[in-house]
């Protein structure tokens, strides 16, 4: 998996493992990757895994069964909506405001552009 | 797992390498050795394993002095040297005659291990390439099942794919009893592999640190302009790459070259942050 | 586990030894039994085409010279090679880091570099001697007694050889008892080599042999001129009764060597345990 350079680790695995669970991969009360299938998979360090599945189990997303591993908790979706969305406003919004700002940009007109996206990418 | 205590290493007619050295190492962590050509990664490794004498301090590694040389410890670690040689014999033949000194030797693995990185069993060892060569060592090496796996600079040599295929094993290598050190300078190479960051700078440790805990305390960015937080920076194509202290809780990855250029020029800042 | 010393993991040492290097060592002394069948053999081609035993006797007084020259040089060699490797850093770090106990490497390295060349070179010397001597003994009882004594048997024949030819280094039982020094001595310079590998890190042969050179030149004016000093116009020189044969003086000489040879073997193994790469 190819690594962005602007996010800790641990974080990016976070997403893709919400990125499976959005995209219905592993669902509800299934089974995921033990820490170490994903570490070998990701090329990555185990204890950075088991970070970020202790940051999934904090937000509910996943949870440990002592002794058989770790599942999907149920209704993840909506659980990882939300970690999505407070991660998105906290991270990215910042950079889009910051950007609004700079350039002058209208809300009236960012309006006006977030409806033709929509449009043309999820209406068809 | 190792406890480094008052370390003074020198080799013969030239100046001391280490003054004073304290480390502590515990298992269950990948640890990446870094430092400048010379600064003594290699002999760091080596006084570790017991192949050169302090002039004074204690080593204790798994309960064992390592200048003592005995079985009991060797059978524990696995060193995988920058450079080595292999005798001229096949790999069925080594492993009858090298495998039995480790008693916890796991032959599966080893199979696994030969088929995974595509290691010829029908050459000679000493005739097969060196990038071949590297990989059979740590083949064998990770089948013993040793305790203490010290790597120096492990993926030198290696092509593309045995790089992807190292840091899978690696990454499977890992157990909570196990302590892994790994000297590098391609620390492009393994960057998501190492948990914790040594770095070696004017005879001593400079840092011993956990990514979790460079990362709590530092911020690396990529910014337009610099403030007064700033630790170290270095111009990039959009501004500047640097190192901020890390005062409102940011998450950002660990740029390990950032911080080695940052700890060879802003030691002083750097120690506060740290002790 | 016993640190210092454990029969099983000296069996594997010895076993990986066998498994590297036994093909070479098997090779080596081949050559060297090559060359003894090789020089054997010509003196052997001339004697069946002569008939003649002349040419038996030169082969009788030149198989001593052969023995010691070939000798010194296979167990010096021997000696060397071992514990050479490692001057090498990547050979030595593999050595250093194979999990025995310096004492089990070192005597691996004691039993393959002095007392298995010797024993092998002792056996291969002795196999090919006896055969050749054998064959030679035979082809003698048909040629020259056949005739005249036809129910004379082999042993006598043999003993006939032994008494006209006097081949005395192997054969007869009374040694001179000058000799007697001489059979510690392949032991000491064995030693000697066997050090030199350990003590140098490059080109331990030849650094060894200089050694040797320098010692034995320092001894031997050492021996010149304290007898100078000790004897000039004190003995009567021209009279060989004067000074008797003495056999202590002898045997003092061989416990001198053999002490010497254990010191050797003492340095190489402390040498061994500081080993650093």
């Amino acid at each position: 998996m190819e690594f962005s350079d602007h996010k800790a680790i641990y974080l990016q695995i976070a997403e893709y493992v919400c990125e499976h669970i959005l995209l219905k991969e592993w669902k509800d009360e299934d089974r995921i990757p033990s820490v170490r299938e994903l570490a070998v998979t990701l090329e990555v360090n185990p204890n950075t895994v088991m970070r970020t599945y202790e940051l999934l189990q904090s937000k509910n997303i996943i949870n440990n069964k002592r002794g058989i591993g770790f599942f999907v908790a149920e209704d993840s979706i909506s659980k990882v909506k939300e970690y999505r969305k407070t991660t998105f406003i906290e991270d990215e919004l910042p950079n889009v405001f910051r950007n609004l700002y700079l350039l002058n940009i209208d809300f009236k007109e960012l309006q006006s552009s977030y409806q033709v996206f929509i449009e043309q990418n999820f209406r068809s | 797992m190792i406890t480094i205590e008052n370390l003074n290493f020198g080799y013969s007619k030239r100046p001391m390498l280490f003054r004073d050295m304290n480390m502590q190492l515990n298992c269950g962590h990948i640890y990446g050795l870094f430092g400048e050509n010379g600064a003594g990664k290699s002999t760091l490794l080596k006084n570790i394993v017991g192949l050169v004498y302090a002039q004074s301090g204690t080593l204790n590694v798994m309960g064992f002095d390592p200048k003592k040389r005995q079985p009991a410890l060797l059978q524990d670690i696995c060193f995988i040297p920058e450079e080595f040689e292999l005798p001229s014999v096949y790999i069925d033949n080594y492993l009858k005659s090298t495998a039995p000194f480790y008693p916890k030797f796991d032959y599966q693995r080893f199979k696994l291990l030969i088929s995974e990185f595509n290691i010829p069993s029908d050459q000679r060892l000493n005739e097969i390439s060196y990038g071949q060569k590297k990989k059979f060592i740590i083949a064998f090496g990770l089948s013993t099942q040793a305790r203490l796996v010290i790597m120096d600079e492990p993926t030198n040599g290696l092509d593309i794919p045995s790089k992807t295929q190292f840091r899978k094993i690696m990454a499977s290598a890992l157990t909570e009893d196990r302590c892994i050190i790994i000297s590098t300078h391609q620390v492009r190479d393994l960057d998501n592999l190492i948990d914790t960051v040594i770095m070696l700078n004017e005879n001593s440790i400079a840092l011993n640190a956990s990514v979790e805990e460079i990362t709590q305390k530092l911020c690396f960015k990529r910014v337009k302009e610099l403030d007064e937080t700033v630790i170290y920076s270095e111009p990039s194509i959009s501004g500047y790459q640097a190192i901020f202290s890390n005062s409102n809780e940011q998450e950002s990855k660990l740029d390990i070259e950032l911080l080695f250029n940052a700890l060879l020029n802003e030691s002083g800042k750097l120690k506060q942050i740290f002790n | 586990m016993n640190n210092t010393f454990d029969i099983k993991r000296f069996e594997l040492l010895m076993k990986r030894q066998w498994l590297e290097f036994g093909k070479i060592y098997v090779i080596s002394l081949g050559i060297v039994a090559g060359i003894i069948i090789g020089f054997y053999g010509l003196f052997f081609f001339n004697l069946i085409k002569d008939r003649s035993a002349g040419e038996f006797i030169s082969l009788l007084y030149l198989r001593g010279p052969l023995f010691c020259i070939l000798g010194v040089l296979f167990l010096t060699i021997a000696a060397n090679t071992h514990f050479s490797q490692l001057g090498q850093k990547p050979k030595l770090i593999v050595e250093l880091m194979i999990p025995a106990s310096t004492l089990e490497k070192f005597l691996i390295g004691l039993f393959i570099s002095i007392f298995l060349p010797l024993l092998s070179y002792l056996l291969v010397f002795f196999l090919i001697d006896f055969t050749f001597v054998f064959v030679y003994v035979s082809d003698l009882k048909n040629t020259y007694y056949a005739q005249s004594i036809e129910n004379i048997h082999i042993e006598s024949v043999k003993e006939a050889v032994m008494n006209t030819y006097y081949p005395d280094y192997f054969f007869e039982k009374n040694l001179p008892t000058l000799f007697k020094p001489l059979y510690v001595i392949p032991i000491f310079i064995s030693s000697l080599f066997f050090l030199g590998s350990v003590y140098f890190t490059k080109s331990q042969y030849v650094k060894t042999m200089i050694s040797l050179m320098v010692f034995c030149g320092i001894w031997i004016t050492f021996i010149v001129y304290t007898t100078k000093y000790l004897f000039e116009d004190k003995v009567k020189i021209g009279s060989y009764n004067l000074i008797e044969s003495n056999q202590s003086a002898e045997w003092l000489t061989v416990v001198f060597i053999a002490l010497l040879s254990i010191v050797f073997w003492a340095i190489t193994y402390v040498r061994l345990r500081e080993k650093e790469v």
